[in-house]
């Protein structure tokens, strides 16, 4: 089973043919290793062996070997765990060429090289690729709890009481110890980490010209703003935010790489999704399509923007002045400097 | 079979696959509704059924009796092409290249069928290709070698995301495509219960050659092997007749009775 993730390439103005003609829904062979509670006996389909909490997972595909490195655990306990991991397998990996992929976060520029270099010299194993892999939706996860208990809550309808699907029930949170927390994600609010800070350097935007059709599909580990549709039944992943400057009828993923979804937000002129996710959150779109007049007042007929609350994705309209003029919902979210 | 005029000049051929993705919308009564209408407009047309194994653009001509040799014959040169081809009942304009009905799509490829479309550009004036439903082989072999394309849908959702699928896909091989609408009923778009044409064009988005009215007369036509062209009083009859004057590049006003003005509606595409 080959990996079909794939990545805007760097100077793509019109991706070409076979990039967007790639019909691959959701990647189910993604098993969330790295998310489940250590007992040391994970024994998925692929895994070939996971190490320290399921830190560092190796699988064979149809290209070689690869080794799921958990992003998020601090650099020094992450080399101190491959070693580990490398030594204790060593008769079966001597030889091989890896690929690394990365969950759960993006690493550090540096760090990659690092532990390509690591692996080169140490144990003579040649890394030929690396990639970030996008979050998916674990496969376990959809069918049967397929997510019609995640409603996209309009902000007026979140007390309505409609329970929300949260991709965490259920599964175990990943036991690290305290040396390599980067802290209880439940607890970290994605609006109060700082925008700028996290996102400047990496301000990288995406502009596209396009209407996706359907069967089509973009990857990018930016931000994407696409001047165009997203027609039902095509896929936007993004790393950053999502802007959609049309209509957004298919599937939108922010935050793909994050599991927290960092706070990242889908925009759109006429939001009328498929589906919503940001993060590993996932919402269904609300659009009753049994009314085929769409110009009626279920629609507040501006432009929507979407993000994390709590588990849950909540859509507000962008533009709107509360009474007596106070600022508009989108720059409570931290955006511009006005707060 | 000699398509120079008058003055012996050869006229230039325009060949045009006719597809949509989801089946059942009406391709075949399409394709030989405005192969019939083109040939009545003096063109000579040929219309080639690519749907290998499933061949029905034979029954909606009325020839199913007359048939010899078919398409995967003429690509796997068992015959010549003028061997295969059979003439039409009621027009010494237009022509019919059959499929075969006891093979499968994976019998010929793409470069096989583009040297048999090929070799008759000099013979007619529009080549239309009957393309089968799907986005496989049957489709593929249906596109190659095609100057443009006409995408035929209904106004139903599902319907309406197959021929997205198809325009994209079309236009990643470079091929124009452009919208006919199907079994529209107006009553019902008033009552909010069907997608108007406008609906349609917000989501699909390329230029509108015609919308069809739905009409019983297409199933007797069906039935009785005779394009609705020619029964005067058939509205789909008289919509497909002004579709093939657009392709003849005539300008003619789209008649909706829904009152919006559609000459506005044109390309939206975003290449």
């Amino acid at each position: 089973m080959s990996d079909e993730t794939i990545l805007l390439p760097e100077n793509a103005s019109l991706p070409d043919n076979t990039a967007l003609s790639k019909s691959t829904m959701v990647p189910t062979d993604h098993q969330p290793t790295s998310f489940k509670a250590v007992t040391g006996n994970t024994t998925t389909a692929n895994a070939m062996g996971a190490d320290r909490g399921g830190i560092i997972t190796a699988r064979g595909t149809g290209d070689g070997l690869v080794l799921r490195l958990d992003a998020r655990v601090a650099p020094a306990s992450l080399k101190e765990a491959l070693v580990e991991f490398v030594i204790a397998r060593k008769g079966f990996l001597s030889g091989q060429a890896v690929a690394l992929e990365w969950v759960g976060s993006k690493p550090e520029p540096g760090f990659v090289d690092e532990i390509s270099l690591l692996l080169k010299e140490e144990f003579d194993l040649e890394v030929r690729a690396s990639n970030v892999r996008h979050l998916g939706v674990p496969a376990r996860e959809v069918g049967n709890r397929a997510p019609d208990s995640a409603v996209l809550g309009r902000a007026a309808d979140r007390d309505k009481g409609e329970k929300p699907l949260s991709l965490f029930d259920g599964v175990e949170m990943l036991n690290i110890d305290e040396s390599m927390s980067l802290g209880d994600p439940g607890k970290t609010d994605p609006l109060k980490a700082n925008v700028f800070d996290n996102n400047w350097d990496e301000a990288d935007a995406r502009f596209l010209q396009i209407t996706l059709r359907s069967g089509q599909k973009i990857e990018t580990e930016h931000s994407l703003v696409i001047m165009g549709d997203v027609n039902s039944g095509a896929e936007v992943i993004a790393g950053g935010d999502i802007v959609v400057l049309g209509s957004l009828r298919g599937v939108a993923h922010a935050g793909a790489y994050d599991e927290t979804g960092g706070g990242r937000s889908i925009f759109a002129l006429d939001l009328q999704p498929t589906q919503l996710r940001i993060g590993l959150v996932i919402s269904r779109g609300t659009g009753d399509r049994t009314k085929t007049d769409r110009s009626g007042p279920e629609q507040p007929g501006g432009a929507e923007i979407a993000r994390v609350d709590g588990n849950m994705i909540v859509v507000e309209p962008y533009l709107v002045r509360g009474s007596k003029g106070s600022p508009p919902a989108w720059t409570r979210f931290g955006f511009g400097k006005k707060k | 079979m000699n398509s120079r005029n008058g003055n012996g000049k050869k006229s230039e051929c325009e060949i045009i696959v006719v597809t949509s993705g989801k089946g059942g919308v009406g391709k075949t009564t399409a394709t030989a509704s405005l192969g019939a209408a083109l040939a009545i407009k003096g063109k000579r047309v040929l219309v080639v059924d690519a749907d290998i194994g499933l061949r029905n653009l034979d029954v909606i001509l009325g020839l199913e009796n007359r048939i010899v040799f078919n398409l995967v014959d003429v690509a796997k040169n068992i015959c010549k092409s003028n061997q295969a081809i059979i003439k039409s009942k009621k027009s010494n304009n237009l022509f019919l290249l059959p499929a075969s009905q006891t093979d499968d799509k994976d019998v010929v490829d793409e470069e096989e069928v583009k040297a048999v479309l090929d070799g008759l550009r000099r013979e007619f004036n529009f080549i239309l290709v009957d393309s089968p439903a799907g986005i496989e082989q049957g489709f593929k072999n249906a596109c190659s070698g095609a100057d443009s394309a006409l995408i035929v849908t209904t106004p139903e959702i599902p319907a309406i995301r197959d021929a997205d699928r198809v325009i994209g896909l079309l236009s990643a091989k470079g091929i124009e495509p452009r919208l006919i609408i199907n079994r529209i009923d107006y009553d019902m778009v008033r009552r909010g219960d069907m997608l108007s044409v406008a609906d349609v064009q917000d989501i699909l988005g390329i230029e509108l050659i015609g919308v069809i009215e739905r009409d019983e007369n297409i199933i007797v036509a069906a039935n009785c092997g005779e394009p609705v062209v020619y029964n005067q009083k058939s509205k789909a009859g008289q919509a497909f007749s002004r579709v093939a004057a657009r392709l003849c590049g005539e300008q003619i006003p789209m008649s909706t009775t829904d009152g919006s003005g559609l000459l506005g509606r044109l390309t939206r595409l975003w290449a």
